[in-house]
């Protein structure tokens, strides 16, 4: 909890007041609380009016003796978007949680609000000539050496001095592991020798060379910054369903027989889904904070696993097609992904996605929503496995498919019903005979 | 081996070489009945005679341009111009003649000719006959600048000068024609672009030529008390620099002053370090401090005199603040 608004307060400055009484009512993210005195004595003052909201921690009033002197109360800093109004006290069924509200809580909770000490200008690393040469001969890193000379130059007694202290000297290091170390940029001090009494050896130090930190590639960065919007904007939860798909093999084997192109499981998933998001839009829809869409076609994307990194290609109106179509809609996509021949529209606008690891021999998995839809299911592999089938064990091919929404806009039972339907489609795929 | 002053070093070397060169003679302002302002050439006319040992007009525009033209058709004069500071009367014929004509004349004539002079302060005679004017010399292609700072090196070197067909600048220092040291009886020469390791070091080099030799060499004393251990190198001869013993001493020390007499301001100790961040830059663990004369006329009484140029407190100043 980071901030709370006022709602009402029950006690009016000058009013005696007891450990324990109810002085005011506050409203959080979760619900409404109570707010109880510390101590006993008189509420001297009243900071915070009703409809404020403030960070955690604000000082909103006083309790103390009548005529005591009362201490400065800084302002808090300004909120970074606008405070929301504060509620009407809503009709509850039952009373309101009583928020015991601790000092120590409060302190534990809350992040720090007091103005951040002024940050030093990044100190700007300079260094003689002479003690570059040094730091250089010796293979190790001149920038953690702190500097004596004139504006924190570091010079030659320096590295002197931090050689000394790191026991430089104890230090043995083999020929060519040096020669190697000075072609990279690693620091001989970073390195733990694995050679006889313990020596840096060469292999030391390609071992270093190898665990180096690399940048991430541009459609690494993408991807990365994807989901890390996503985990800090979606608060998501996950429902799992068991489909048996023995009828829908027996149907796929035997279309696929008068077919050139074949029909994969994941395009009867894929007609399955267009279906359950026609019975249930919000599922095809987007929460943007405080706003949300229904969109209005279904674009389904196929997450595609290449060597670079994740791609995926979207079957658009993927309700108004046929299986045939899909099907070979989808194989062209993932092999234009593939081929990296995918153009622009063809991989934008999902409104559903689906991330199918059959082929991976996975039982299930999570997949991670991405920023502008509202839900994603994970497709695990489909094997022989004993249930109860018409009250007797049967071997049936059972897959598990797992569907993580975006809990801003959908609820539980909102994705349990979707994925039944998912489920229904698949377990009596007479639509597509 | 014996103890010689600085003037009789420089006496006994122009009498060595006119013994040894009939070609060699010399002229300047009252340098032969006189014997020279500063004795250099003391007893020299009484045995040269005066085709050999002249007295000229005061025209220091003649007696460079009589040099020059007397050195183009064989001759090898040594030359003296009474007080650096009057070198600007002859500049014309030393900058544009004697410096040139080598070059100029495609190789067919050359200029052996010697211009001795002497400078520096410390005489309280002022403005105009106190300067190092080094500086507008050392910055003429074609002409050599050497500048003794003891007796051995001013007989040496001044030898080698006279034995060599460039025309060179010797220039003498006022104060130093009566100091005192070792010179060796038998002959012996200096080349020329060969600096003198003065004193050993290790903590920081102190790159100095004529007076301020001496005054590096007091500093070091002192620096040594205080547990300092300064490098004093004697350049000796400003043109040709010995760059590869400068060198030498940047990468020993990594700390470095340099010392002249003449201003701050162009000055030799500029050539110095720029030489040095070129050549030795990878071996500097400080910027190079220069330790010169203020940017002012030398002033004519002497206790402004002596704060004006450098002096050893100077030097130790410096030092200390490169090692702080």
């Amino acid at each position: 909890m980071e901030e709370a608004t006022i709602v009402r307060w029950l006690k009016s400055e000058g009013d005696a007041v007891k450990k324990g009484d109810v002085l005011l009512e506050i409203q959080t993210d979760k619900a409404v609380l109570e707010v109880e005195s510390f101590a006993s004595g008189t509420l001297l003052k009243i900071l915070a009016q009703p409809g404020e909201t403030l960070p955690v921690l604000q000082v909103i009033g006083f309790v103390g003796k009548p005529g005591e002197e009362l201490p400065e109360v800084p302002k808090p800093p300004p909120a970074e978007r606008a405070p929301t109004p504060a509620m009407e006290p809503q009709p509850r069924p039952s009373a309101p949680p009583r928020a015991h509200i601790e000092r120590a809580e409060l302190a534990v909770e809350a992040p720090a609000v007091e103005a951040a000490p002024p940050v030093a200008a990044p100190r700007r690393f300079s260094i003689s000539p002479r003690a570059r040469k040094l730091a250089k001969e010796r293979v190790i890193d001149p920038t953690k050496i702190a500097g004596s000379g004139p504006n924190r130059r570091v010079i030659e007694r320096d590295v002197l001095a931090y050689l000394e202290r790191k026991g430089y000297d104890n230090i043995r290091v083999s020929p060519a592991a040096k020669r190697v170390a000075a072609e990279s940029t690693i620091d001989i001090l970073d390195l733990r020798g694995t050679g006889p009494q313990g020596k840096i050896v060469k292999a030391d130090v390609l071992k270093a060379e190898a665990e180096k930190p690399r940048p991430l590639s541009p459609r690494r960065k993408i991807i990365a910054s994807k989901m890390v919007r996503s985990a800090r904007e979606i608060p998501y939860f996950l429902v799992t369903v068991l489909v048996d798909m023995t009828e829908l093999a027996a149907l796929r084997e035997k279309l696929n027989e008068e077919r050139t192109h074949r029909i994969s499981y994941n395009d009867f998933i894929l007609k399955a889904c267009a279906f359950a998001l026609r019975a249930f839009p919000i599922v095809n829809g987007a929460c943007l904070g405080d706003t949300y869409r229904i969109k209005q076609d279904i674009n389904i994307g196929i997450a595609v696993d290449l060597e670079e990194g994740l791609m995926v290609p979207v079957i658009r109106d993927a309700d108004k097609k046929t299986l045939d179509q899909v099907a070979e809609e989808s194989s062209q996509l993932v092999e234009k992904a593939k081929n990296k021949k995918l153009l622009l529209d063809e991989f934008e606008g999902a409104t559903f996605t689906i991330s199918n690891m059959g082929m991976l021999d996975v039982d299930s998995f999570t997949a991670i929503i991405p920023p502008d839809q509202a839900a994603i299911l994970a497709v695990g592999s489909i094997s022989d496995t004993i249930v109860a089938y018409d009250g007797k064990p049967a071997v049936r091919k059972i897959v598990k498919i797992t569907l993580s929404s975006d809990h801003r806009i959908v609820d539980g039972a909102t994705a349990a019903r979707f994925l039944n339907e998912v489920k229904q489609k698949l377990e009596d795929p007479s639509w597509a005979g | 081996m014996g103890e010689k002053f600085y003037w009789e070093a420089i006496r006994d070397a122009l009498r060595e070489e006119m013994i040894r060169d009939p070609n060699v003679f010399l002229m300047g302002e009252d340098i032969a009945i006189y014997g020279g302002a500063y004795g250099a050439t003391r007893g020299l006319y009484e045995e040269f005679g005066e085709e050999r040992v002249r007295d000229t007009a005061i025209s220091e525009a003649a007696i460079a341009g009589a040099a020059t033209g007397a050195a183009m058709l064989g001759m090898r004069p040594v030359a003296e111009i009474m007080y650096a500071d009057f070198l600007t009367l002859a500049m014309d014929q030393l900058v544009n003649t004697a410096a040139k004509n080598r070059y100029m004349f495609g190789g067919r004539t050359k200029v052996p000719m010697v211009l001795r002079t002497e400078g520096g302060a410390g005489r309280g005679i002022a403005a105009q006959h106190s300067q190092s004017t080094e500086a507008w010399f050392n910055h003429v292609p074609g002409l050599y600048l050497v500048m003794p700072a003891r007796p051995y090196d001013a007989k040496g070197l001044l030898k080698t000068c006279i034995r060599d067909d460039n025309p060179i600048l010797f220039i003498e220092h006022k104060m130093l024609y009566k100091t005192k040291g070792e010179v060796p009886d038998e002959e012996y020469l200096i080349p020329l672009g060969l600096a003198d390791v003065k004193r050993a070091g290790k903590d920081v080099t102190i790159f100095a030529y004529s007076k301020m030799v001496l005054e590096s060499l007091t500093a070091a004393d002192r620096l040594a008390e205080e547990g300092i251990d300064a490098e004093v190198i004697d350049l000796r001869s400003i043109k040709p620099l010995d760059v590869d013993t400068m060198v030498r001493s940047v990468r020993k020390t990594g700390k470095v002053i340099c010392v002249s007499e003449g201003c701050k301001t162009n000055g030799v100790a500029s050539e110095l370090v720029s030489v040095i961040q070129e050549h030795a830059f990878d071996y500097l663990d400080a910027p190079v401090r220069r330790v010169c004369a203020a940017d002012v006329p030398i002033p004519m009484s002497p206790a402004l005199e002596a704060v004006t140029v450098p002096s050893a407190g100077d030097i130790v100043q410096a030092a200390k603040e490169l090692l702080a």
